[in-house]
């Protein structure tokens, strides 16, 4: 983690001023020559504002535009409930801001510990108006250059000068004519399942949070996220009963280890269920199901073709009576900004838009995405969909822009191989950015015939065969380390027992055992290529190794124990570097005297 | 495979004893049952052992150290049998409370043991974690002169040829020591130790030669030398490789058929010949008449192991005495008595020697390819025999020992220490912790700041900081205290601003700034030598002469000593630019040496005298140098960094002793070496002392002159000697010129250490007019980590393996292999520790149901043990009861055959003809193994 120079923070406001006139002149005179910006960032909410921080930090000229009046405005409204479920952890018994970071899941980064957000809810489970505020003090303490009320649409590539601009417009027809356009809208539109019968639901996005509403209502809820258990744990005891339909087997994030998946702050009703008390889960696919209104009654009745429809059981428990069924499936993403949607709605659920692994449009060049929108790379995996693994992803893009279009190289230390364990055991027992987005965030480091190493923090590992073209180091001739905390295989799925007895490895031989996050080591003799990533085994972000190293799993999470963490570490690096490194014998005839071998290795031993 | 699944069984056992150990009464010192409980008046007896006596003094009970008390206790049961005892001082009794290791800091971790009176080694208990290591250890410290241990072939060879013509040689390869197989070995070694010349490596260099590629060699191996008949020292001894399982019964029967005499006449050495069927040995019969006796019948002696010899002198007996029919008509003749079968096989084909020896290869031959069930046996029983072989059952894919006894070791030297030290807390009152508030403003208030950055996980950053610690403590009664450290562990922050990379990082801060990372020796005295420097003035100013004469002799202005032993003074006439360059040069290595200065033109004198002639005169000081104290710089006196450089290269002196901390420093200059190899003896001298005369007239600038003590023949001054030389028997004084970098190493031999002769030689080396035969190429080699670690790929990879080799069978792998081995049953299948089950038992009855869950697993399934495998000891005290009553040389007697006991070395004549040791019909020592 490093922390990176603050700007003069008696130049900024002026410059952002000087800029809004500018802008606020070229309005009046709308339609006339498009405005220009380096980058565009739509949408001001966390993960616009976050983009927006490493822009202005690397002083580009950029703009967020925000169609509401304020930032974060979708946490004006969700959740619905307004209690956040990221946690908010105050005390960890640590100093170290970064591993700090590890458990606190809201803050966005930032070199101002002041903006933490600890400092604006002592609450584990902060209420969402916090959110609010804090976004809006975000922006306001690092004077982000945002365009409020301005609605973008009509985003499309044009191409001038033999390059490709992208350009937009907003609801007064005001033209933008960006370099780079970062969406960061977020997915904020209602999932509705298209079913006959479907305005007769609920939904959550408009539920009434008045409990009396629901008092001695049978109540069915569509959805099997965070938000159909929260909606059920606000009302189930003032229900009838509420029957919970979901087309799989619940995933409980403590199984799955995917904060996306019912987090048990949210999961009462499994109680009730389990323990018998009137609520309930079923297995359905809504899509082959239509909602009927019999008698003042909802039902929920098989929608088939008629031959195809199974028969009736009388035993079966959609024949019970509703009087809501409310549906909770979660959001999409609004592709109508774009002129061209069939370019980046692709997916059959539209729930995300196509992108590559360095967040960048599949098919338009120059349109980039941050924020939960683009956490279709780390679906189900990591936390590239929520505050506290997107603020990482963002921080990468800053750093594949800076590369791509400004030519700054990604930020790296040089450090002798001797050094190398003590390095990697400090990053992984603090990085965040490791531990949040683990298995897709990974450090990396090239190891050259000097035994001097390059060590690059925080690299999307699935670009492993692109390091070069997208970081700018050059990785020719270099032996590779990627350094990433991972899952045991196995150790996360709905049907894994994760309190199994032998849940644990507890010898640093057994250390691939190892269930819990754990730091892993995977060795390359030289970059991998494109074609190598495509051997990948499931599940597995990178390239088969030739040489793995498990740091043994540790209850508390720290990996710096002498023995069972960094001696075997250590042993694995001499063993994949050192094998190839070349000595004069006589030096070993002194260096077994030697108390500092290390001095005399890195001077006369070549790496072969 | 044994080791592999002991640790499974650990590893079970540990997450049981999870449960177990809010359960387990605590130990006390009366539950060591076969370790005697020593009185201190009885210790200084008990120490008199005129084998080995070991020690433990117990001080408290310690859940960690719970394990090694069962096991030294087991331990004390079965080497009681080797006469070898076993005790243990009760700390805690008030009675022992002046008992000097009672009182002492680290006692609980070590074992003790104790010879005449003496105290021998000092063992940690670490490394005596059970029955096997805990034998081995001491059955080779009781038996080090017999079975010593040689970790070069030429130390092998040695050992081997000193016994050619009077002593057979076993010979073993061991993993290290400690192992199960390192202890049966010592088991069988102790037996036969009066026998056979024993000696053992734990170096597979001590191997080469025996086998093909002895640098794979990955378990332990066991070679019989046969070296008693060998009556030529050139000529090579007959190897036999041991190629049975290592364990105790099969190697001791080994030795014992090698026990038994090589052959066997009838009737000359007498009627009965002693190899009994339960040898499993092949008879080979030579029937001769005196007059058709063919002597080089004898070199079917090569069959040794597979078969015994007996000649049988038809003349003299009958065939009813040696239990035949008849005997053959004509003589010589030779027949076949495959073991376990009563009738011969008689060689049908014309007699000459090799046809003898082929007619028993070809009937070997036959028998070992030959069907089983002639043998007797069922079909049945011939595949049980071989599953009882195999680690797992048939069709199950044997998973490789992952574990590697060398990972536990620790390789690194510093960790090592670090390790050792852990248990002594550092000092770090005095020492002021930064964060990130408080590192600037510290730095900024204050006129000189010391700030160590380090990982606390990192061990070189903990071996400084408990040196600066203590650093710090010596500023204790001052008001300055100028030891910080940041924590980059906890001030991720601070370090990334101070842009510290590597750690440790010891920066020193001068009026609020960054001055300079510290770059000197990271011990107590450089760092506070640095402070003291730093503080001084710099340059220091000399007013008079007196002054002058005053740091010459190392005495500031102030009247205190000039800190180190290195310093530096100049003498101008004027405020030339010289004197500007000099402070530059002060300021910027101020923290090293103390610089003095005089500019007004009154160190004339002294410039004569240190040999400048005149002024300006700049001269570097080295109190301890005998040879050359003054070195005078003569280079461009406004060039800063040519004096610096000077000055650095000034630093060392003129004949440095060669210790590991001032090597870097030599090294780096890029300049061969001229060692001396030397001890304290008048010869030594009478080489340096040419030596200092050749360093004083300084003709040598590009050489560096060193002296290597090698007195100790275990130095590694005289190990580096013994390389250079090429040659095991060099001896000091010695002359090397050493280009490390070239690889080049020439040898002074043959030559009296004269002023002349040894610059000859020195010319003719700058000369490349040298003899070859002087010069040692050192070998290109390659740096390979000493410890192999952990190769996990390889490890997932054979798991992958197993899963689809056994798809269907969903066992658990560690749950199978238990059931196989018997968790909570060590290697002998005695049940780790019965006690904690009687307890937890009683705590089934009225504790909780997961409790009771978890005893029925252990019950059924964790403590059940497959067949045959192991058998629970049988052993009853009063078995060995009359243990005490055996010499020590005697080996005591198993429970099975009573008194008759082994033979002991007395009994048997050397000579391998005549004497017929009447060998015991079981396995020796213990029935269970």
């Amino acid at each position: 983690m490093k922390t990176f120079p603050r700007m003069d923070p008696a130049i900024l406001p002026s410059d952002s001023f000087v800029r809004g006139v500018f802008l606020l002149s070229l309005c009046w005179t709308a339609n006339a020559a498009p405005v220009y910006h380096d980058y565009c960032v739509i949408g001001a909410g966390p993960a616009g504002l976050q983009i927006g921080y490493f822009l202005q930090r690397s002083q580009r000229n950029y703009v967020i535009f925000e169609k509401s009046n304020s930032a974060g405005s979708f946490f004006n409204k969700y959740p619905i409930h307004r209690k956040l479920i990221s946690i908010n952890k105050i005390y960890t018994g640590k100093t170290n801001k970064d591993y700090n970071l590890r458990h606190d899941w809201n803050s966005l980064l930032s070199d101002d510990d002041r903006m933490l957000f600890k400092h604006f809810s002592r609450q584990m489970f902060p209420s969402a108006d916090v959110m609010v505020k804090y976004l809006q003090t975000y922006a306001d303490r690092f004077n982000l250059t945002i365009r409020y009320n301005t609605e973008i649409s009509d985003i499309h590539s044009v191409h001038e000068d033999n390059r490709t601009k992208i350009s937009m417009k907003d609801q007064h027809d005001n033209q933008y004519l960006c370099r780079v356009a970062i969406v960061a809208t977020g997915i904020w539109q209602p999932r509705i399942p298209d079913i006959p019968g479907q305005e007769l639901m609920d939904g959550y996005e408009s539920l009434s949070l008045n409990a009396s509403d629901y008092e001695g209502k049978s109540v069915m809820i569509l959805g099997r996220g965070n938000s159909a258990f929260e909606t059920a744990t606000a009302i189930y005891d003032k229900t009838n009963f509420i029957h919970m339909v979901g087309r799989h087997r619940i995933r409980l994030a403590w199984e799955t280890h995917y904060v996306g998946d019912l987090r048990a702050v949210n999961n009462e009703l499994l109680d009730t269920y389990q323990l018998k008390s009137l609520d309930g889960l079923l297995e359905y696919d809504i899509n082959d199901y239509k909602i009927v209104k019999e008698g003042g009654k909802l039902y929920l009745r098989e929608n088939m073709a008629t031959g195809q429809q199974w028969g009736e059981y009388d035993n079966d428990p959609l024949l019970t009576p509703y009087d809501k069924i409310i549906r909770c499936l979660g959001f999409k993403f609004d592709p109508s900004i774009f002129r061209k949607i069939s370019d980046f709605a692709v997916r059959p659920s539209q729930k995300y838009p196509f992108i590559d692994y360095d967040y960048r449009s599949s098919m338009v060049d120059g349109i980039y995405f941050t924020g939960t929108i683009a956490h279709s790379l780390d679906f189900r995996q990591s936390a590239g969909g929520f505050i506290h693994g997107f603020r990482y992803s963002a921080r990468v893009l800053s750093k594949v822009l800076n590369w791509r279009y400004h030519q700054e190289k990604w930020p790296s230390e040089i450090l002798p191989v001797s050094n190398l364990s003590s390095a990697i055991i400090k990053r992984v027992n603090e990085a965040s950015g490791l531990y949040q987005m683990f298995t897709y965030l990974g450090d990396v480091v090239l190891v050259d015939k000097d035994g001097m190493c390059e060590y690059i923090e925080e690299y999307p590992v699935k670009l492993i065969h692109k390091l070069s073209e997208v970081t700018g180091i050059e990785t020719a001739n270099k032996m590779v380390l990627v350094v990433v905390l991972q899952y045991g295989e196995g150790f996360h799925g709905p049907e894994e027992d994760v309190f199994r007895v032998d849940r644990a490895a507890t010898e640093p031989e057994f250390a691939e055992y190892s269930n819990f996050l754990h730091p892993v080591i995977h060795f390359y003799t030289e970059i991998p290529k494109e074609e190598d990533t495509v051997k990948r085994k499931r599940g597995d972000p990178l390239p088969p190794a030739d040489r793995i190293h498990h740091v043994l799993e540790d209850f508390s999470a720290n990996w710096d124990r002498p023995h069972a963490h960094i001696k075997p570490l250590n042993k694995f690096l001499q063993r994949v570097l050192k094998n190839r490194t070349k000595c004069r014998s006589q030096t070993n005839t002194f260096s077994k005297y030697l108390a500092s071998t290390d001095t005399l290795n890195t001077q006369s031993c070549v790496v072969t | 495979m044994r080791i592999r699944r002991n640790i499974i069984t650990i590893q079970l056992v540990t997450l049981f004893s999870i449960f177990c150990e809010s359960v387990a009464v605590g130990f006390t010192v009366d539950q060591f049952n076969h370790a005697k409980l020593i009185r201190k008046e009885d210790l200084p007896g008990f120490k008199q052992s005129k084998t080995v006596s070991v020690l433990y003094y117990y001080k408290e009970d310690n859940p960690k150290h719970r394990s090694f008390f069962h096991e030294y206790d087991k331990s004390a049961e079965y080497l009681g049998l080797y006469d070898l005892k076993l005790g243990v001082v009760n700390c805690k009794d008030p009675a022992n409370s002046d008992v000097d290791r009672c009182t002492e800091d680290k006692t609980d971790a070590l074992v003790y043991t104790y010879s005449n009176g003496n105290e021998l080694l000092a063992l940690e208990i670490e490394t005596m974690f059970d029955v096997n290591s805990m034998m081995s250890n001491i059955l080779q410290l009781a038996l080090l002169r017999e079975v010593p241990i040689l970790q070069s072939k030429e130390e092998r060879e040695n050992f081997v040829n000193k016994h050619k013509g009077t002593h057979d040689v076993v010979f073993s390869f061991q993993k290290a020591i400690g192992t199960y197989e390192h202890r049966i070995f010592m088991e069988v070694a102790y037996a036969f130790h009066h026998k056979f010349q024993f000696a053992i490596s734990t170096a597979t260099e001590a191997v080469t030669g025996l086998i093909p590629h002895p640098e794979i060699l990955d378990e332990a191996k066991v070679w019989f030398l046969m070296c008693s008949q060998v009556i030529n020292k050139e000529d090579d001894c007959f190897i036999k490789f041991y190629d049975d399982k290592m364990d105790l019964s099969s190697l001791a029967s080994f030795m014992r058929k090698l026990d038994t005499p090589p052959n066997f006449d009838i009737p000359g050495d007498g009627i009965t010949h002693p190899y009994t069927p339960d040898l499993g040995l092949h008879l080979v019969y030579l029937f001769y008449r005196e007059s058709t006796y063919v002597h080089h019948v004898k070199c079917l002696l090569l069959l040794m192991c597979k078969a015994a010899f007996i000649t049988v002198n038809v003349e003299a007996t009958l065939p009813e005495a040696v239990g035949l029919d008849d005997f053959p008509p004509n003589t010589p003749a030779v027949a076949v008595q495959y073991k376990s079968e009563k009738n011969l096989v008689h060689m049908t084909e014309a007699w000459s020697i090799d046809s003898a020896f082929e007619f028993f290869a070809s009937k070997l031959h036959e028998y070992e390819v030959r069907p089983r069930e002639q043998e007797g046996q069922g079909v049945g029983d011939v595949m049980g025999d071989e599953v009882e072989g195999q680690t797992y059952p048939e069709g199950e894919l044997e998973e490789k020992d992952r574990y590697s006894e060398e990972i536990e070791t620790e390789d690194d030297q510093v960790a090592e220490a670090i390790q050792r030290a852990r248990k002594i807390k550092m000092d770090l009152e005095l020492v002021e912790r930064l964060t990130d508030k408080t590192f600037t403003p510290t730095i900024q208030e204050r006129d000189l700041v010391f700030t160590l950055f380090y990982l606390p996980f990192d061990h070189r950053s903990l071996a400084i900081l408990r040196a600066y610690g203590e650093a710090a403590r010596k500023f204790e009664n001052q008001t300055d205290r100028p030891f910080t450290v940041v924590n980059c562990h906890d001030w991720t922050d601070v370090c990334a601003t101070e842009n510290i990379t590597r750690y440790p990082v010891l920066k020193i801060y001068e009026q609020g700034k960054f001055l300079k990372d510290y770059d000197g020796m990271l011990s107590i005295e450089d760092v506070m030598n640095a402070y003291k420097l730093l503080k001084q003035e710099k340059p220091v100013s000399l007013a008079d002469k007196e002054e002058i004469e005053k740091f010459f002799t190392g005495i500031l202005p102030d009247g205190s000593n000039i800190t180190g032993t290195v310093s530096v003074v100049a003498l101008f006439d004027d405020q030339n630019k010289g004197v500007q360059t000099y402070k530059e040069v002060a300021r910027s290595l101020g923290d090293k040496f103390t610089f003095g200065i005089n500019s007004d033109g009154q160190g004339k004198d002294f410039a004569q005298k240190s040999g400048c002639g005149d002024l300006p005169c700049v001269v570097i000081l080295r109190r301890n140098d005998l040879v050359q104290p003054y070195v005078t710089f003569s280079g461009d006196l406004t060039s800063a960094e040519e004096l610096s450089s000077f000055i650095e290269k000034s630093l060392n002196p003129s004949l440095a002793e060669l210790t590991p901390s001032i090597l870097p420093q030599l090294y780096k200059q890029n300049r061969p070496f001229v060692i001396s190899f030397v001890d304290d003896t008048e010869s030594s001298r009478q080489l340096l002392e040419p030596i200092q005369s050749l360093v004083k007239a300084q003709a040598y600038p590009d050489l560096i002159f060193c002296l290597l003590q090698s007195g100790d023949i275990n130095s590694f001054g005289r190990q580096i000697l013994q390389t250079y030389q090429n040659s095991t028997s060099s001896s000091v004084p010695a002359l090397s010129y050493a280009h490390l970098r070239e690889g080049k190493v020439y040898n002074y031999l043959d030559k009296s250490f004269t002023k002349d002769q040894i610059e000859a030689w020195l010319k003719d080396i700058q000369n490349q007019n040298i003899d070859d035969k002087t010069l040692f190429l050192l070998k290109d080699g390659t740096y390979k980590p000493r410890i192999q670690g952990y190769h996990f790929l390889e490890f997932i990879k054979e798991n992958e393996e197993m899963k689809k080799k056994s798809q269907g069978r969903k066992v658990d792998p560690d749950v199978h292999a238990a059931n196989v081995h018997g968790i909570g049953f060590d290697s002998e299948g005695n049940e780790v520790d019965p006690r904690n089950q009687d307890n937890k038992k009683e705590e089934t009855v009225d504790d909780s149901e997961i409790r009771r869950e978890l005893i029925e697993l252990q019950k059924s399934r964790l403590y059940h043990h497959a067949e045959g495998k192991h058998k629970p000891s049988h052993r009853k005290p009063e078995d060995h009861s009359d243990t005490p009553r055996h010499t020590p040389e005697s080996i005591p007697p198993t429970p099975e055959t009573g008194g008759s006991g082994y033979p002991a070395p007395e009994d048997t004549s050397p000579s391998s003809e005549g004497s017929t040791p009447s060998p015991p019909k079981k396995t020796i020592i213990h029935d269970d193994l």
